[in-house]
Parts: structure tokens; C-alpha cells; sequence
């Protein structure tokens, strides 16, 4: 197994062996964040306008997708006026693409969900940073790294992707969640947009009311059947 | 947004994957990775594996465990929790 000794763990270590004593260096400057002396600052946050949130709707993954007509199939989930804004503004990636509805009279609203959400990271593009550029708030180390910004774009079933053929998705209980973020990452890849390039992603799964709750029964509709290869 | 589960998936985000957008990805194999160490940190939050454990169950699927863990640190760190 690889090296797993833990940075902090480490420090902790580190710290114990000065008696809770240290003044300086890493387990110092640790101490001192436990002391409330030494914090933790986020720079660069964004303005209180492009945190605010919003409803739009997307159709869960870990649903049984209802059918019928007029049948309300999307549920309300939240984005922040800064994932909209990259939504909009990274060519390749559109509602469709995410399977999201802004119509909320086509949404409902379900306690307890919290749709999957596309954590998209864009950097200014140019940026050479120099080593040692950035401070870690707890042991006062240097390290190096470029400024981002990152947008939570929720998604959801979807038509306007493909399965991993290149297939389009018939129809919403076809589609699934992999083959959401293969399109989604694929769109998004190598594109730059104004002064801006997308670095990537990360994905936040869906939550829904019954997780992590017991008591939850089987549906009586539920198929008793096993579905064929 | 109920507290609880806003903490829950802000924990969880700092284990998963980044997958960068790089066109030399392989964005299939990149997701199933980082869907599996979505489980994996899952199962930590509920309780059913230690952190510990964690690491050893995304040992296979993550290309580099120290750099991994350097970053989920960094990730911890900036939401206060480290």
C-alpha cells in the first residue's frame, strides 16, 4: 500500500511530541489554529449576487420514471446565479444536455431531494502563478496554485445525451447517470470561451428523502419480476 | 436546505474526483473511477467504513493516493473542516 501517513495526523503527532508546546514552524502554526490565533480566510469569494439560488427542475436518476400524459416528472433543485452563469456560458453544455426544466409549473417540489450537481471549474486563461503563491491558513505553508471559479449546475435524465455508443436516449427511463456525465465532460472538454478555459469537473450525486432513514417500506406497485438481458 | 445533508454533501465533495477536461482523458473510465469513490466515500459517511478504510477502497481507481490525499486535505481545509 502507498505512503498514507496523514498530513495532519502527522502535525497532530508533531505537536504531541512538543507537549502542546510548539511555537513555530508547522506544528506552530497548527496549534495556533487550534487556538483560534491562526484562520482560515476565503479569498475571493463571490459577491452575494451570484450566490443567490434558484429553482429549476431535473428528472432524478434514482427514480422510477412515471408515464402518462401531462405527467410531472422533473423535480425542483437549486443553482446559483454563478452555475447558471457558466451554464450559459460555456458552449457545449445546455439545459437540454443537463435535462433541466425552468418551467417550475413542470416541476414538484420533493422534500428531502437535492438533485446531482456538475461542479464546473473555469480558470481565466494566461495565468502563471508564481511558486509558493498561495498560504495555507492552518500551518502557514506555501503552495502553489491558480485562481478558479466553479458553478454547481444541477442535471438530471436527459434526451439530449447519448449512451456510451453514441445512441440517442429514446426516451427519460432509458437514460442514466453515467452516460450524463460522459456527455457532459466530453462537451465541455478542451473548450475555451472570452478570456476563460474549463479545467474540469467534479459530481455531487443526488440525495433523496429516504436515504439514511429507515422504515422505508416496498411499494405495492413495485415489478416482482426480473427484467430481461 | 437542511443542514445536516448540506454538510453531509460538502464533506463529500472534498473526497470526490476531479476529472479535468483535458482532452486526453478517458471520460468513461475517469466517471466510473470517480462514481466509485463516490460509493466508497458514501459508505464512509454512513458510518460503514473508517477513512482508513476509504483510502484502501480507492486505492485501485485513484492514479496517485498521496496526491489524492493532499487534496482532499486542501478540500477539507477550505471548508473549515481540517
Amino acid at each position: 500500500m502507498a505512503k498514507k501517513h496523514r498530513r495532519f495526523g502527522a502535525l497532530h503527532k508533531a505537536l504531541k511530541d512538543t507537549g502542546y508546546q510548539a511555537t513555530s514552524g508547522p506544528a506552530g502554526e497548527y496549534l495556533k489554529f487550534l487556538q483560534g490565533t491562526n484562520k482560515i480566510v476565503v479569498a475571493r469569494r463571490p459577491d452575494s449576487k451570484y450566490l443567490k439560488r434558484f429553482n429549476v427542475g431535473v428528472t432524478p436518476f434514482d427514480i422510477d420514471v412515471p408515464t402518462g400524459a401531462n405527467v410531472i416528472t422533473a423535480y425542483q433543485g437549486l443553482i446559483t446565479v454563478q452555475g447558471n452563469n457558466i451554464l450559459k456560458a460555456v458552449t457545449g453544455i445546455t439545459d437540454s444536455i443537463m435535462g433541466i426544466e425552468r418551467d417550475l409549473t413542470k416541476t414538484k417540489e420533493v422534500p428531502g431531494f437535492y438533485a446531482a450537481l456538475a461542479h464546473i471549474t473555469i480558470a481565466a486563461t494566461g495565468q502563471t502563478p508564481s511558486k509558493g503563491n498561495k498560504t495555507s491558513g492552518i500551518t502557514k505553508r506555501a503552495y502553489t496554485a491558480i485562481n478558479t471559479r466553479t458553478g454547481g449546475v444541477p442535471y438530471g435524465r436527459s434526451t439530449g445525451v447519448t449512451d456510451s455508443t453514441g445512441a440517442a436516449i429514446s426516451d427519460l427511463s432509458k437514460a442514466n447517470e453515467e452516460d450524463s456525465r460522459a456527455f457532459i465532460m466530453n462537451a465541455i472538454k478542451g473548450k475555451t470561451f472570452g478570456n476563460w478555459i474549463v479545467k474540469g469537473a467534479t459530481f455531487t450525486p443526488e440525495t433523496h428523502p429516504e436515504s439514511g432513514t429507515f422504515g422505508v417500506t416496498l411499494d405495492a406497485s413495485a415489478p416482482t419480476d426480473i427484467p430481461s438481458s | 436546505m437542511n443542514q445536516a445533508v448540506q454538510f453531509e454533501r460538502a464533506i463529500g465533495d472534498c473526497f470526490h474526483l476531479f476529472i479535468p477536461a483535458d482532452p486526453e482523458t478517458e471520460m468513461r473510465k475517469a466517471i466510473r473511477d470517480a462514481m466509485c469513490v463516490e460509493n466508497a466515500v458514501k459508505l464512509m459517511l454512513s458510518g460503514g467504513v473508517s477513512p482508513e478504510e476509504l483510502l484502501e477502497m480507492v486505492e485501485p481507481v485513484v492514479v496517485d493516493i498521496d496526491q489524492y490525499i493532499e487534496e482532499v486535505e486542501e478540500s477539507l481545509e477550505e471548508i473549515g473542516l481540517a
